[in-house]
């Protein structure tokens, strides 16, 4: 525990010209335990969250640059704006159900981008807006930190009392949560309140790390993005989504700083051949009969890329394709990693991190703690 | 003063009258049984006294006021409580936790206020988990606290059920086939949980049952429903052998005499 | 309340389209109109594809705008590598009916018993798969394609002059519109398809392969997203994701208005839309201040539909 604490704090001085990457994990931890108070605990489906972190983005910027207000009045009401947002289109979750309202918050995130962002009085139109950042890029860090602190803290209190529980149950079963005396519409307000309300935060803080916002970042891409990296977080474990959304954020950063790892990412035509032939090994060692086909296919073929033989013919192809840098890889190992969640490990980071947690607490190892079985967002089989 | 009373209660779906004039009564501290064969708007009857579905016609009344603009959480908080055919829980959660969520009107606080850790609420936490605790002592569900729902048997789930609509604190408990999948001897000492229940908690219960002898020797008074209509009423044994009812479970051509439900 | 209205509500619906018809072409706006309704039946397009995999599997397919942007670079690569067009087009929806497949077996079949939403989760997945691959092998600059059909701007349509490419599209959507109904309605491959989406275990047990169907439908609906990249494309320079993010949810837009469940509706959502996003778009229903106004039509087309009457024009309850 001490060392995983040594790591957070004293990350920015070991990286200092990372250190506003470094704040965008924090960020990111954040916008995620937002996306997770509406699909992990009340089953909503959202994607078109990057419109709730961008209003809390543009309110900072305004109230900063055009209000001349102070940092955390700002941040404050960026907050509150952002939760009421949030509410009013949840007023539609009310009327509208699962799937129907996922295609809502899609439209309503690109209409944030399109319209709302762009207009003048309150944006600055195109130009963007301005927020100075009130410390330096170290310091900054800290103070996002702090926030996360407060937003993780607010996160625990709410789940271990009746509004949590009262979302966890309307997700889940809401006739039965009806009849608790749970009134299902008012605590599926109280999700889109909260979620509005971490989101604004996290928005805000991105506007002053940033200095500029600008309508164009805000696109349904990111949306997309948010609800891979809580989904690979894990629904509902608060550790989980700050690993999965740091490691997003992060994810341009690790290949850059880690030895070797760009090298073996440029050099795909290489490493690829090579984790094919891993691959192939283990499914022929452990797999059933029909894995062990495939395996064994796969090593082969990757072994005969591999060989002599075939590297003339590929060399002159290979040079014709864009190198992968870090900032492409993050591109595609994101959605790899989505799609192998949904479909093998569907609690997520989460689902790998219980069991750490519940060894810690002092209990024997064991590995089936926190398994699940399906990604369940919600049990309503639209 | 009866604590429910259902008046001409009706639905129909489309073109489909599932419930016709219903009439119901139960009384305070009864336990009123509601027979009939499967499809005969038993269930449905219940989605109506509790609000899940609304009437076509009639109104349903709970201590003399008229309820049936209700929504279901706001008849919870007049003192509704129920069961379903295939267990009402949140399964995702530990029983306690049910429990907790299940007290989730007793909880006084204001959401806001939890979310800050006002002293209020964690006073109230703490009242919650006491009362949590007590429940599952009485039905020795204990040792299951801390036990995922989704894992556990089908007749610990039914248990876990029944303290948790106990939680809801209710003045009355709507109880739908709580003894199925039971044999004669749990169904023997699901009767006596009831009566003892009924005594501890000061019950008035209505329940929809297929397992004869615990109607007969739980129920104060017993309603047949067919076909969405009240075929008959009365004490359980004159139910039983009403040749109306012999029919309905048992077909056409068969001895009133010689047979009984 | 307007799902009691019926044969009245369609009457009425179909009166206040003529008006706004007429209120256009007097206004001068015949630009708007004519424009709208093309690109209205590119959307079309898209929306045909997602209806037949909602159909037959009530999967909402985040993947489909990429069906079209895929093909669309390849037909790009191979007309750069010299490849004349007719060859480079089938090439192209090779290529999608390929990705269909794949996406079908390696994500939709595993997860078949999964609820509905996370599907959505895996094909918007995809999606985001798709545009990060053709990111890497692309340099994220914009490229241009040639139109299938070129020559001179042959007819006007009150007055606009209506380029080959444009009247290609219209072609194209009535074509494959009759087709597709005809196959659902006619074809006994067709009601396999809609007897599996309904009732899976049955369908298999009278012998018809479900998961064969699965695939077939998901190819389809792949072509359907190639015809609407490599016609539309062409009109604009293009980068990655350049169909989902142009096509995606005017095509969902236009799926929820005409009915999730209609083939016909999708067509008509698609024109809806289309002129209602021209018109939003002219600067003339909203005050200069508030940009945008294509998105904001979009957005209250799909919220008002989805609260008025949520199964859809032609939908059924």
């Amino acid at each position: 525990m001490g060392a995983i604490a040594g790591l957070v704090l004293g990350a920015p001085y070991f990286l200092e010209r990372r250190a506003v990457d470094l704040s965008g994990a924090v960020i990111f931890a954040i916008i995620g335990l937002s996306l997770n108070v509406l699909i992990g605990y009340a089953g909503t489906i959202s994607l078109g969250h990057q419109a709730f972190v961008g209003v809390g983005a543009f309110t900072a910027a305004y109230m900063a640059g055009q209000q001349h207000q102070p940092f955390l009045v700002g941040i404050f009401v960026a907050a509150v704006i952002g939760g009421i947002q949030a509410v009013l289109l949840g007023g539609l979750a009310l009327r509208i159900s699962g799937l129907y309202f996922a295609l809502i918050t899609l439209s309503y995130g690109v209409l944030a981008q399109e319209s709302l962002f762009n207009i003048q009085s309150l944006t600055g139109g195109g130009a963007g807006a301005f927020a100075a950042i009130p410390t330096g890029k170290r310091e900054y860090y800290f103070i996002c930190l702090a926030f996360l602190a407060i937003v993780l803290y607010a996160d625990w209190r709410l789940m271990k009392t009746k509004g949590g529980r009262a979302l966890l149950a309307l997700r889940e079963n809401p006739r039965v949560a009806s009849t608790f005396g749970i009134n299902v519409k008012v605590y599926t307000l109280v999700a889109f309140a909260v979620s509005g309300t971490f989101a604004g935060i996290g928005g805000a803080l991105l506007a002053h790390r940033d200095e500029v916002v600008d309508p164009t970042g805000f696109s349904f891409q990111l949306a997309l993005l948010f609800v891979l990296m809580t989904v690979v977080g894990g629904l509902r474990s608060r550790t989980g989504i700050v690993i999965g959304s740091a490691l997003f954020a992060l994810l341009k950063v690790i290949v850059q700083e880690v030895p070797g790892f760009e090298r073996a990412l440029v050099r795909w035509d290489l490493t690829l051949p090579i984790l094919a032939v891993a691959g192939g090994v283990v499914l022929v060692w452990r797999g059933g009969p029909r894995s062990k086909i495939a395996g064994g296919v796969l090593a082969g073929v990757a072994l005969l890329v591999l060989s002599p033989l075939s590297v003339p013919w590929l060399e002159g192809r290979i040079d014709q394709i864009p190198p992968l840098t870090a900032e492409r890889a993050s591109g595609v190992v994101g959605p790899i990693f989505l799609l192998l969640v949904l479909t093998r490990l569907p609690g997520g980071i989460g689902q790998l991190v219980r069991p750490v947690q519940h060894w810690l607490r002092g209990n024997p190892w064991d590995w089936s703690v926190g398994r699940v079985k399906e990604v369940q967002i919600t049990d309503v089989r639209a | 003063m009866s604590v429910l009373e259902t008046q001409n209660l009706g639905i129909r779906f489309g073109g489909l009258v599932a419930a016709n004039d219903v009439n119901l009564r139960a009384g305070e501290y009864e336990i009123v049984g509601i027979i009939g064969p499967n499809g005969a708007g038993k269930t449905t009857t219940f989605n109506m006294i509790t609000g899940f579905y609304t009437p076509t016609t009639g109104r349903v009344l709970y201590r003399g006021r008229d309820v049936t603009d209700l929504k279901v959480h706001e008849r919870a908080a007049l003192g509704m409580g129920r069961t379903f055919q295939n267990v009402g829980l949140v399964k995702g959660s530990t029983v306690r936790e049910n429990l907790l969520t299940a007290q989730h009107l007793l909880a006084r606080y204001g959401v806001a206020g939890g979310i800050i850790g006002s002293p209020a609420s964690t006073d109230d936490e703490r009242t919650l988990r006491r009362r949590a605790d007590a429940l599952l002592e009485v039905l020795n569900l204990g040792h299951l606290a801390n036990t995922r729902v989704a894992g556990l048997p089908y007749g610990d789930l039914k248990r876990v059920e029944i303290a948790t609509v106990l939680a809801t604190d209710p003045d009355l408990l709507l109880l739908d086939e709580p003894s199925s999948g039971m044999g004669p001897e749990e169904a023997h000492t699901l009767g006596d949980t009831l009566l003892d229940l009924r005594r501890e908690f000061d019950l008035t219960i209505m329940m929809i049952e297929h397992h004869v002898p615990l109607v007969v020797r739980v129920c104060d008074y017993v309603y047949c429903l067919n076909f969405g209509e009240l075929l008959a009423e009365g004490l359980p044994n004159e139910v039983r052998h009403h040749p109306e009812v012999v029919r309905a479970y048992l077909g056409e051509d068969v001895d009133a005499e010689h047979e009984s439900v | 309340m307007l799902d009691r209205l019926g044969g009245t509500g369609r009457v009425v619906g179909v009166g206040i389209g003529v008006l706004v018809v007429a209120y256009l072409a007097v206004s001068g706006q015949t630009q708007a109109l004519v424009i709208g309704v093309i690109t209205g039946l590119g959307y079309s397009l898209i929306a045909l594809g997602l209806v037949l995999i909602y159909k037959s599997s009530g999967v909402f397919n985040f993947a489909q705008g990429e069906f079209g942007t895929v093909p669309l670079f390849v037909l790009y690569l191979a007309r750069l590598w010299g490849m004349p067009y007719l060859p480079a087009a089938v090439l192209a929806l090779a290529v999608a009916a390929g990705m269909g497949w794949a996406v079908e077996r390696a994500v939709i079949r595993p997860l078949f018993d999964a609820s509905r939403v996370t599907l959505l989760v895996a094909t918007a997945g995809i999606a985001l798969l798709s545009i990060g691959v053709t990111f890497w092998l692309n340099d994220a600059q914009a490229h241009t394609v040639d139109p299938a059909v070129t020559g001179s701007p042959s007819f006007t349509v009150f007055g606009i002059v209506v380029s080959w490419q444009r009247f290609l599209i219209v072609a194209v959507v009535a074509a494959v519109g009759l087709t597709l109904t005809w196959f659902f309605n006619r074809t006994t491959l067709g009601l396999a398809v809609l007897a599996a989406s309904q009732e899976a275990t049955a369908t298999n047990l009278v012998g018809i392969s479900v998961k064969r169907l699965s695939s077939l439908v998901w190819v389809l609906a792949a072509l359907l997203g190639a015809l609407a990249g490599i016609l539309a494309g062409p009109f604009e320079p293009f980068g990655p994701g350049a169909i989902t993010s142009k096509f995606l949810i005017p095509g969902f837009t236009a799926a929820v208005i005409g009915g999730m469940s209609s083939l016909p509706g999708a067509v008509l959502g698609g024109v809806i839309v289309g002129v209602g996003q021209s018109v939003g778009a002219s600067g003339d229903l909203l005050p200069s201040s508030v940009p945008g106004g294509g998105a904001v039509v979009t957005f209250a087309l799909l919220a008002f539909i989805l609260l008025i009457r949520p199964q859809g024009l032609l939908g059924k309850s």
